[in-house]
């Protein structure tokens, strides 16, 4: 090879190279500045292979309908959704709409990240008067609708009939107690196939601040005084809610240790693959565990039943919302899509998926949502779960707090630090957090 | 000097900085003054999404604090140090022994280089998710072998086979076994590279030296102490540093490993560095802590520097 | 004449193949996992080779995250980085090796001083540029910090200024300028350390983490390492078939590329030890 050839060779690639790096720099930007009426909308959301394919069957629905739209679905797993957001933000370079928890609406839209939607809503007649009343207060931040729900949830509690069944314990019904819980975990934590080891559990260990706070609301405690201004973390109530779990963690020992869930799979997986018999979670589970089997290969059998209760009955809700960038370029074009995606009919597909309830009382009391050819065959759980459903106490700094409390969890149910002591400590970090106003 | 050699210097300065001006430019844009700058980001509380606030030297305070009087800092230190103290003396020795074993020259030995040399080129990321699925307490390939080794045994005339071990370590999910996991697992990763090191400087050792020992009938042990350990010197020393340096650094491999999973126990610096600047997006903090990890990567460097150049000068 | 130690040289061959084996097994695990039907992992059975072969596995990964968007990005910016630093490298090497101009030995110790810098300070004052210049999610946040690199400039000058003085002064009596020295005469004679040091370029670009994951949001802009990563996030310890699968899609790249190139590598690898 001539190297006079290779070297001006190289010279020409660097300067193709420039072009290049300028012609994709260029491209990032001709997504805003359209020509023609192609518009590229950016729609982020935590969904996993699962969720994608409803979203995409609506998603092209939609495209149908609009036919100079294009959707890219940036999918980034749960763990780092929030994170790669505010990257996005700060750069920038954030999608045009996103999907939001409503815990995260109030932290977002404080930072002027979020567009205001009071205003849109009335324009084009949204009908918010038509969601189920605890939904609005949920979406709201300072009086101005932030979020539309893509679907709203409380937390039921599933179970696996087989293993009621078997161990000769009745199903869950309305009233029953933290003692029964407790009593259906004992007898149904065991090693069922004589290898030494425990391979089934009753249920397992939260691992954030909604899968403790309904313990607590039983309990009547809360985790803040009603103006948010004091943590009420370390309250005497708090403290024996969560001590009860952990007992269950440790001293009962029916909810599965990080090792034990590390190999068997955890979160839902352990529920799903027959190895645990209560999970609670939101409707979403639906999802996944209709098409679930157990360990002899043979489809669960599982049904939904109500939370326990102690002192008084209570579960927590939890909204998934979509957001619209503030000021974003292509916001009239998000707006539509959003509409679409959390009006009735994005709301009657997604009641047909199983993941979550309707916001509008009117599907959720139709077949799309009560569909009984589907488990669970208590669908209706989850709407009388709503009359003692709360959300979560939320204000800007709750996305700081739920990540000190998350690992404060951690914590309290893998290193099993102490509950009273954690807690005391938690409370007065929190107190000093939101003093320093992070 | 004359006329005539200032004027081949004039010419040459400015053609040099035709030649020096992009590595100079590059190195100055992104290496020199990030450094200030992650000094400055130091001085300052900031979550990118707000204004900074100057806040002096209170990250400093913080770090110190946390240092000597809380317990996540202080963990996350003994965690560094302990991954470094483990993986930098069972790389060199292991890496060693190979590299001389290679030195035999027997046959097959360039297809031993690339076998040892897989890990140092797959991505690390593959490797530790397949890493993470061999340590599986119960389906990985570990925790099966462990299991399937037996001992015989006497027991009612017969001879019986037991399992040697009845209770196979948690690996990952265990307080005790975490860190042994991955100091396992990095030392594997790196075993090639540092071979092929070893390998370079042993090929760089004069045959007369070891013909000198043998006609003084030293022994093949003796003839490493004396000649081969002395004469690598440069090369260990080389490779200890990059090696403690890296150790102080590790980062991917507990990020993919842990994923998920509690890390207490296996929480390093440059870990805790990442999660308060892009977690917690506390980046004045994050960025005192990295400050403070320059220092002490500073003063390893200057240090393999200053032995480099006593050692050079007395031409031990 | 002497003796070779047979025996000594049999138990050294057999050391040698039990840590060959050793380094190739995860391999084959990782192969072999990914061949599996997800539900085999949790069934207590399960030997060591797969029940069947489940090539869907392969698919799902790739459709799951973008993988042919991540192949393309890290193809894209290795090349890019790689080119560049040659560049940014021999011309720096030239200068420090060939040239004489005041302060040059100074400079080069500062040069090498950056050197010193861990990444870690570094990255946090960076990303904050990217945010500033907008370049989050751009291939100009993956490719341009990384265009100029001391390491280069020392290897290649340690490298060039093995060259004999004699063939640079015949250029200069045939009236060569220092532009037509360099390409003429040193680039060529460096063709060895040129592709040394590309390759310990291109492997160390390619199998970048840590920049990437800060700096790269998008899904369709990732690399390879951190695309690989987020297909971690989406299946976790739950679908340990597709999850393999995914990470033999990313590896074998650099793998292919390696049996190809092995010369160059670990020549590569071998001057990073050298020391003047």
């Amino acid at each position: 090879m001539r190297y006079a050839q290779l070297i001006a060779g190289c010279r020409l690639f660097l300067a193709g190279c420039a072009v290049l790096t300028a012609a994709f720099g260029l491209a990032g930007c001709a997504r805003k500045t359209a020509g023609t009426d192609r518009v590229l909308l950016t729609l982020a959301c935590w969904e996993g292979p699962e969720g994608m394919e409803s979203l995409t069957k609506l998603l092209n629905r939609y495209k149908a309908q609009h036919p100079n739209v294009d959707i890219e679905v940036q999918q980034v797993p749960g763990t780092q959704y929030y994170q790669r957001l505010k990257i996005q933000f700060a750069g920038g370079v954030a999608p045009d709409i996103m999907q939001l928890a409503y815990d995260q609406l109030p932290t977002f839209a404080d930072r002027k990240t979020l567009h205001p939607l009071n205003a849109l809503i009335e324009r084009d007649k949204f009908p918010v008067d038509k969601m189920f009343p605890q939904l609005p207060p949920a979406l709201k931040y300072k009086g101005e609708f932030y979020g539309l729900p893509r679907g709203w949830t409380t937390f039921c509690l599933y179970y696996n009939k087989d293993m009621f069944r078997k161990a000769g314990v009745p199903f869950p019904r309305e009233g029953w107690t933290w003692d029964d819980f407790l009593d259906a975990c004992l007898k149904m934590t065991k090693d069922t196939n004589g290898d030494g080891r425990i391979d089934q559990f009753g249920c397992d260990a939260p691992t954030q601040m909604d899968g403790i706070m309904y313990w607590i609301w039983q309990n009547g405690g809360r985790a803040f005084t009603p103006d948010m201004k004091k943590c009420l973390l370390d309250s005497p109530e708090a403290i024996e809610a969560v001590q009860f779990l952990q007992d269950c963690q440790y001293k009962y020992k029916v909810f599965p240790s990080p090792d034990q869930a590390q190999d068997l799979g955890g979160g839902s997986d352990m529920f799903r693959n027959g190895r645990q018999a209560m999970f609670i979670q939101g409707r979403w589970g639906s999802l996944f565990f209709r098409t679930a089997k157990g360990m002899d290969g043979k489809p669960l059998d599982w049904d939904v039943g109500p939370v326990p209760m102690r002192k008084q009955k209570a579960t927590v809700l939890f909204a998934n919302t979509y957001v619209l960038r503030r000021d974003g370029p292509n916001l009239e074009e998000a707006w539509k899509l959003m509409q679409f995606l959390t009006g009735p009919e994005g709301q009657r597909h997604q009641a047909r998926t199983g993941r979550d309830m309707p916001s509008f009382v009117s599907v959720a009391n139709s077949p799309d949502f009560l569909d009984p050819n589907y488990p669970p065959d208590n669908d209706r759980q989850f709407l009388t779960a709503a009359e003692y459903a709360r959300p979560l106490e939320l204000n800007p700094n709750s996305s700081a707090i739920g990540e000190l409390m998350r690992a404060e969890i951690v914590q309290m149910f893998t290193a099993k630090k102490d509950v009273a002591k954690t807690l005391r400590s938690a409370a007065r970090r929190i107190d000093k957090l939101q003093e320093a106003g992070l | 000097m004359n006329a005539f050699s200032n004027r081949i210097v004039r010419r040459d300065t400015a053609v040099a900085s035709a030649f020096l001006a992009p590595s100079f430019i590059g190195l100055l844009v992104f290496s020199v003054i990030p450094i200030f700058g992650a000094l400055v980001v130091s001085l300052l509380q900031w979550d990118i999404l707000t204004p900074p606030k100057y806040v002096g030297l209170a990250n400093y305070v913080t770090l110190w604090e946390d240092l000597t009087k809380g317990d996540t800092l202080k963990r996350v230190l003994v965690n560094t140090v302990y991954f470094t103290a483990a993986t930098v003396p069972l790389s060199m020795a292991i890496s060693l022994m190979i590299a001389l074993l290679l030195n035999r020259k027997l046959w097959g030995m360039a297809a031993f280089r690339v076998i040892f040399f897989l890990p140092s080129v797959t991505s690390i990321v593959a490797l530790s998710i397949v890493w993470r699925l061999l340590y599986n307490p119960e389906h990985g390939l570990i925790n099966k072998m462990l299991m399937a080794l037996q001992i015989p045994w006497v027991s009612n005339g017969h001879i019986t086979f037991l399992p040697l071990i009845t209770n196979p370590p948690g690996w990952l999910g265990s307080p005790q076994w975490a860190m042994p996991a991955i100091i396992i697992m990095s030392v594997w990763t790196g075993l090639g590279y540092n071979a092929i090191l070893y390998l370079a400087g042993l090929q760089g050792i004069g045959s007369s030296y070891y013909e000198a020992a043998r006609i003084d009938g030293a022994t093949p042990w003796q003839m490493f102490w004396a000649v081969t350990w002395p004469l690598l010197s440069p090369t260990s020393l080389f490779i200890f540093t990059m090696s403690v340096i890296g150790g102080f650094q590790v980062f991917t491999q507990i990020y993919m490993m842990t994923a998920g999973l509690p890390t207490p126990q296996t929480e390093v610096y440059v870990y805790q560095i990442y999660t308060q600047a892009f977690t917690n997006f506390r980046l004045g903090y994050a960025s005192a802590l990295a400050f403070a990890l320059f220092i002490v990567i500073l003063i390893v460097t200057l240090g393999q520097l200053a032995i480099t150049r006593r050692w050079a000068s007395t031409g031990s | 004449m002497r003796k070779r130690n047979h025996i000594a040289d049999g138990a050294a061959f057999i050391v040698l193949l039990l840590v060959g084996l050793s380094m190739l097994g995860p391999f084959f695990w990782m192969i072999a996992a990914s061949l599996r039907d997800k539900t085999e992992f949790f069934r207590q059975s399960g030997g060591l080779f797969p029940s069947g072969m489940h090539w869907e596995n392969y698919l799902n990964a790739w459709t799951t995250v973008p993988f042919a968007n991540f192949l393309w990005n890290s193809i894209l910016v290795s090349v890019i980085v790689t080119f560049g630093q040659l560049l940014t490298s021999s011309f720096a090497a030239y200068a420090f090796s060939r040239m004489r101009f005041p302060g040059r030995d100074g400079l080069f110790i500062a040069y090498l001083a950056t050197m010193m810098v861990p990444t870690q300070v570094t990255m946090i004052p960076l990303f904050i540029l990217m945010v500033e210049l907008k370049w989050v999610d751009s291939y100009a946040a993956l490719i341009v910090p990384f265009l100029a690199t001391a390491y280069g400039c020392f290897l290649l000058r340690q490298f060039f200024m093995t060259i004999p003085k004699e063939l640079e002064d015949a250029a200069t009596i045939d009236g060569a300028g220092h532009w037509s020295i360099y390409h003429r005469v040193i680039l060529p004679l460096s063709k060895p350390a040129l592709s040394a040091f590309g390759a310990i370029a291109f492997l160390g670009s390619w199998n970048n983490f840590l920049w990437p994951l800060i700096v790269i949001n998008r899904p369709s802009m990732k690399t390879l390492p951190i695309g690989l990563q987020s297909l971690q996030g989406f299946y976790g310890d739950g679908n340990w078939s597709v999850l393999m699968a995914g990470a033999v899609i990313a590896a074998l790249p650099m793998i292919v590329i390696f049996l190809f190139a092995q010369r160059h590598f670990i020549e590569g690898i071998a001057l990073t030890g050298i020391k003047e």
